[in-house]
C-alpha cells in the first residue's frame, strides 16, 4: 500500500505545529540534494520537510515515521559531499537548523551545550562574545552544524592541534530510530572510563543512528595571535619530514595542509582575483607546506622562526606574503573580495569532485602519483591533492583527491565514481581508509564499509539494528548496494 | 520565461551549494527554511525552468517575502538579486504576484509614485523656498522623501543646505517622477525600460549636468541602472547627498558649529552600502559633528544586515519586514549609543515605525535631520 504522506504531515503537524511541517513541491525542492556530484538535474525529493526546534519535536517526528516505517533523513547545510542528506527513498526530511540555540555556556568549565542545528561559525561569533572559540574548522563552517560535523566526523584545518570533532564531543542527545530521546557521553569532562563511550558512535554515523538533537562541546580561550606561512619543496616526504620534525621538537603547531602545486592554484584564487595573475612557486615545487601557530606573540613569533629554519634545513622555499595571505583567505578567513566568492566562482561550468582518503604519512608521494594514474586512466581532470592532518601532534592524514566534473556528462559522472571506488581500494590496499571526512553517504553506500570493516561487519550491523530497529533512519547510506559504486565492476 | 536568461546562475549554485548566503540573509533569519535563502530561491528558479514546479500563491510567498537586500550576491559570485527579480518577473506573468504589488504598480502608472499618493501634492514641501526653475544641479528628492510623514521636512532641509554650500539646486516639482526601481524590483524589467526612457528626457530637458539625491534607491537606480539601458548619452553625474556633504564638509564650504554630546551608530542602507559601497562618505559626514561619538554595530558595512525595509516587503509582508527591523534596532541598541542613523528614507522610515509603534526608547534620525542641527 502506497504511503500515505498527507497523513503522516498532519499527524505531525497536529503535534508539533503546522508551521514547521512544509509539503508543497516549492518547499521541498530546496531539499532535494548536497554537495555531492550527480547529474545536474537529479531530483531527489523528500515527501516531507519538518523543522523541529527541540528534541521533543524531533522525538515525535521519529515515532510517527516509526509507526509508519517511513525514511527519516537529517539535515544540517546540505553541503555534504556524498549525498548524505539527500533522500535516496524519500520520507520525512528533517531540517535539523532550527535547533539552533545556545543552551549553556559553562565559561568555568569551558564547555558550551548547543542545539545541534547550530552551524560552526554563527557557535563562533557568539562565543567571540566571551573571548572564546571552537576551533573545529571545516571550509564550510558558514553553512556545516554541529550536528553534521558529527555525522560526517568532517575535516578541520586546525586538526594536529585539536583533533577531529570527537576530541571536542563530551556528550550528545540522541533521538534513535525508535524515537526514544537518549542522553550520551558525559555532562562536563571529557574523560570517563565508565561503561562504553556511545556517544563516539555517533561520529561519522552519518544520520544512520538517530538524529542528534544537542550536544556539549569543550571549548577553548580565544588565543591573541596568529601567523601563516608556505614552504615549497620538492616532494611530499620533505613536507612530512618538516612537520615531524616540528612536533620532535616541541612545537605547538595549530595547522598542518600540503597541497601538490595544482591544488595550489585552486587555493590562490583570491590572489587572481587581487592581483590579475597566477601564484608563481618555485621550480620543481611538488608540495606546499602550509602551517599556522597561534598563540601569545612571542611564543607564535619564536615558533615560526624555528618551524621555518627546520624547514629551509630541508630545503624548504618559504613563499611570499601575498600568496600566503590569499591562501589563508581561502581556506579559513572566507573574506573574498564582494561577489566574488570562489566556490561558486570556480564551478561554472565544470565542478569540483573528490575522492577522500586516509594514505598513511610515508606514502603520500606514491599516493599523488596513484592519484594522477588514476584520474588519467578515468579520463578525468586534475584539480589536486591536499593532505590535512588530522590528529592531534601525529601525522594521520585526511587526503582529498580533487578533479573536476561535467555534471552535465552522465558518463563523465560515472568515470568520476569508478576513480573514486579506485582510489578507496587503493588507499585500503595500503593499510589506509577508503574514506577520511566525507563518510560512505549514498556514494559508496555499504559497498566499501563492507571491505573496510569486513571482519566486524555483523557487529556494524547488529549496533544499527539496536539503535534502528526497522531501518528507518538514512537508508542508503552506510548499507547496502550504492547506485553509483560496485566492486568486481 | 524571465529566468531563464539566468540559466548558468542557477545551475552553477545548484552544484556549488555552499551555503554561504545563508546564515545572514534576513528573509533566513525570520523563517529558517532553506526555500527563504537565495540558494533556495534559485532552486525553485530550477524547478520552475525544468517543469517541476508550477508557479502558485504559495511558491509566489516564498520569492516576494525577500528584502531584495543584496547580502547573499556580497556573499556569492552569482548575479543573485537579478535572478530574485527576474524570479518575480515570472511569478507576475502567471497572474500569481501578491495583490500589494498590482497596487503599487497601477500607483506608479497613475501618479507617479508607488505610495498611492496624488501626483500634484508630491512637490508641495517646496513651498515658500527659492528655488531656480534650471540649472546644473537638479535635487531629486524620490517618491519617498516625498511623501512620507516620517521624513516632513527633510527635503527642505536638503534644499537648504545644498544652498549654503553654493549649489543651488533646481527642481523638477509635479515634473518629478518616480525613479521606478520598484518596476524591476517586481520583475517589470519591459515598463522599466521603458520609464527609463521618458524619464531621461524629462531630466535631459532640465539641463543639468549633476542630480543629487538622498535616496540610495534613487541613487543607484539613476546612477547604475539608467546608464546601463542608456549608454553613453546618459552623461549626468549622480551624487548621493553623503557625498556631497561629506565633500563640502572638507573643502569649509559646510561648517558643523553645534556640539552634539552623543553617541549615534550608524546603518549602511543595503542600496547605498553594500550595492553601491557608499561606506565612508556618511561616517565622516557623522564624525565631523563635533562632540558626537560614532560606534559600530557588529554588522557593519558590507555585512551590514537590512532594515527590513527593502524588496517591497514592507508592503507585502509588514510583519516580517518590522521584524527584521527589529532585530537590526537590537543591534543598534547593544552598541550603547542613543540613536542610531542612516542615510535611506526608507531604512529611516522603518525604523521611526517600529520605535513608535512598539515605544521603544530609542532614536533614529536621517543624516540630513542630524546635520541641520549640528549647523545651527
Ligand atoms: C564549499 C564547501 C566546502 C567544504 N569544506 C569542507 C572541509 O573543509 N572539510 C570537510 O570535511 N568537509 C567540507 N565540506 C563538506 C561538508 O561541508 C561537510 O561534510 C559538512 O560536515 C556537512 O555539513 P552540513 O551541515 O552541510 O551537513 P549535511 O550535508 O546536511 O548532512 C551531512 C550528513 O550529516 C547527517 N546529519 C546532519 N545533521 C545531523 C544530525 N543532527 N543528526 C544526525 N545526522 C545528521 C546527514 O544525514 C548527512 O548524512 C565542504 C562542502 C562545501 C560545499
Ligand atoms: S553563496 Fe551563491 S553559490 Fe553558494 S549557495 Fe548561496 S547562492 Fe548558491
Ligand atoms: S536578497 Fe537578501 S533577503 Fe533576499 S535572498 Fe538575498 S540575502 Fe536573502
Amino acid at each position: 500500500m502506497a504511503t500515505n504522506y498527507s497523513l503522516i504531515a498532519k499527524e505531525i503537524a497536529d503535534i508539533i505545529g503546522a508551521d514547521k511541517v512544509f509539503t508543497e513541491i516549492h518547499e521541498r525542492m530546496a531539499y532535494s540534494r548536497d554537495w555531492s556530484v550527480r547529474p545536474f538535474n537529479e531530483l531527489s525529493l523528500p515527501d516531507i520537510v519538518v523543522r523541529p526546534t527541540s528534541t521533543e519535536d524531533v522525538a515525535v517526528i521519529v515515532r510517527i515515521a516509526y509507526r509508519h516505517g517511513v525514511p527519516v533523513i537529517p539535515c544540517g547545510g546540505l553541503t555534504g559531499m556524498v549525498g548524505g542528506a539527500v533522500p535516496t527513498f524519500g520520507g520525512i526530511m528533517i531540517d535539523t537548523r532550527g535547533m539552533n540555540k545556545i543552551l549553556e555556556l559553562d565559561t568555568d568549565n569551558l564547555t558550551v551545550t548547543v542545539q545541534a542545528g547550530i552551524t560552526i561559525s554563527k557557535l563562533n561569533s557568539e562565543l567571540e562574545k566571551y573571548g572564546l572559540w571552537f576551533p573545529h574548522d571545516p571550509e564550510s563552517k558558514q553553512a556545516a552544524t554541529i550536528g553534521a560535523s558529527i555525522a560526517t566526523r568532517n575535516d578541520s584545518t586546525f586538526g594536529i592541534k585539536y583533533g577531529k570533532i570527537e576530541q571536542a564531543v563530551i556528550g550528545l542527545v540522541l533521538v534513535d530510530g525508535v524515537g526514544e530521546i537518549v542522553r550520551l557521553g558525559q555532562r562536563k569532562t571529557l574523560i570517563s572510563s565508565s561503561g562504553y563511550r556511545l556517544h563516539w558512535l555517533l561520529i561519522g554515523s552519518e544520520g544512520t543512528l538517530g538524529v542528534i538533537t544537542e550536544v556539549t562541546l569543550r571549548i577553548f580561550p580565544k588565543f591573541k595571535e596568529r601567523c601563516v606561512d608556505m614552504v615549497a619543496f620538492k616532494t611530499f616526504a620533505d613536507a612530512v619530514k618538516a612537520v615531524n620534525r616540528i612536533v620532535q621538537a616541541g612545537l605547538s603547531i595549530e595547522s598542518v595542509n600540503i597541497m601538490c602545486s595544482s591544488r595550489f592554484q585552486y587555493y590562490t584564487h583570491a590572489y587572481r582575483v587581487k592581483y590579475g595573475r597566477e601564484a608563481k612557486i618555485p621550480p620543481g615545487t611538488k608540495a606546499i607546506l602550509c602551517i599556522t601557530f597561534n598563540g601569545d606573540d612571542e611564543v607564535v613569533g619564536f615558533s615560526r622562526n624555528y618551524a621555518l629554519k627546520i624547514c629551509r634545513e630541508l630545503e624548504g622555499k618559504v613563499i611570499e606574503e601575498e600568496i600566503v595571505n590569499a591562501w589563508w583567505t581561502s581556506k579559513h578567513i572566507l573574506k573574498f573580495e564582494p561577489g566574488k566568492q570562489k566556490w561558486p566562482d570556480s564551478q561554472r561550468a565544470e565542478r569540483f569532485g573528490a575522492a577522500d582518503a586516509s594514505i598513511p604519512m610515508g606514502r603520500l608521494d606514491e599516493a599523488y602519483e596513484k592519484f594522477r594514474e588514476v584520474a588519467l586512466k578515468n579520463g578525468l581532470k586534475i584539480l589536486g591533492m591536499n593532505v590535512y592532518v588530522q590528529a592531534p601532534y601525529s601525522l594521520h592524514t585526511s587526503v582529498s583527491f580533487a578533479v573536476y566534473v561535467n555534471d552535465k556528462d552522465l558518463d563523465n559522472i560515472k568515470r568520476f565514481y569508478n576513480y573514486v571506488k579506485e582510489m578507496g581500494l587503493y588507499a585500503l590496499s595500503i593499510g589506509g581508509s577508503s574514506t577520511s571526512y566525507q563518510g560512505d553517504g549514498e556514494k559508496y553506500a555499504g559497498a566499501l564499509c563492507e571491505i573496510e570493516h569486513k571482519d566486524s561487519l555483523k557487529l556494524i550491523s547488529s549496533i544499527k539494528s539496536i539503535f534502528d530497529p526497522k531501518h528507518i533512519m538514512n537508508p542508503g547510506k552506510k548499507f547496502g548496494p550504492s547506485k553509483w559504486i560496485k566492486i568486481g565492476d | 520565461m524571465k529566468i531563464e536568461k539566468y540559466i548558468d546562475n542557477i545551475y552553477t549554485c545548484n552544484r556549488t551549494r555552499c551555503g554561504f548566503c545563508i546564515d545572514e540573509c534576513p528573509s533566513y533569519r525570520e523563517v529558517g527554511v532553506d526555500f527563504y535563502t537565495s540558494r533556495g530561491r534559485l532552486m525553485i528558479g530550477r524547478g520552475l525552468i525544468e517543469g517541476v514546479i508550477k508557479p502558485s500563491p504559495q511558491a509566489a510567498k516564498a520569492i516576494y517575502e525577500c528584502t531584495l537586500c543584496g547580502y547573499c550576491e556580497y556573499k556569492c559570485a552569482l548575479e543573485n538579486v537579478k535572478v530574485l527579480e527576474a524570479l518575480r518577473g515570472d511569478i507576475k506573468e502567471s497572474g500569481f504576484e501578491p495583490e500589494q504589488c498590482r497596487y503599487i504598480i497601477a500607483s506608479l502608472h497613475n501618479s507617479e509614485n508607488p505610495y498611492m499618493k496624488p501626483k500634484w501634492s508630491r512637490g508641495l514641501w517646496i513651498r515658500g523656498l527659492n528655488i531656480k526653475k534650471k540649472g546644473k544641479t537638479l535635487y531629486f528628492a524620490g517618491c519617498t522623501v516625498s511623501y512620507s510623514s516620517y521624513l516632513k521636512g527633510n527635503a527642505r532641509n536638503i534644499v537648504k543646505i545644498l544652498q549654503k554650500i553654493g549649489l543651488n539646486p533646481t527642481y523638477l516639482a509635479s515634473n518629478e517622477f518616480c525613479c521606478s526601481a520598484f518596476l524591476h524590483m517586481l520583475g517589470y524589467e519591459e515598463e522599466f525600460q521603458k520609464k527609463v526612457e521618458r524619464n531621461y528626457r524629462v531630466i535631459r530637458n532640465s539641463r543639468c549636468e549633476t542630480i543629487v539625491t538622498s535616496c540610495p534607491f534613487c541613487y543607484l537606480t539613476l546612477k547604475k541602472e539608467y546608464s546601463e539601458i542608456l549608454g553613453s548619452k546618459y552623461d549626468f553625474k549622480v551624487l548621493h547627498i553623503t557625498q556631497v556633504l561629506k565633500e563640502s564638509i572638507e573643502d569649509g564650504k559646510l561648517n558643523l558649529t553645534v556640539e552634539m554630546n552623543t553617541t549615534v551608530t550608524y546603518h549602511d542602507p543595503c542600496h547605498l552600502g553594500r550595492f553601491m559601497r557608499v561606506f565612508e562618505e556618511p561616517r565622516e559626514v557623522i564624525r565631523a559633528i563635533p562632540g558626537i561619538n560614532l560606534v559600530e554595530m557588529r554588522k557593519n558595512r558590507f555585512d551590514s544586515h537590512c532594515c527590513g525595509g527593502g524588496g517591497v516587503l514592507l508592503a507585502i509582508n509588514p510583519g516580517m519586514a518590522l521584524s527584521i527591523n527589529s532585530k537590526r534596532l537590537s543591534e543598534a541598541i547593544e552598541t550603547g549609543a542613543e540613536a542610531i542613523i542612516s542615510s535611506c528614507p526608507i531604512c529611516v522610515e522603518t525604523f521611526k515605525r517600529k520605535i513608535k509603534y512598539e515605544n521603544i526608547k530609542f532614536k533614529a534620525y536621517d543624516i540630513v535631520e542630524l546635520l541641520v542641527k549640528a549647523v545651527g
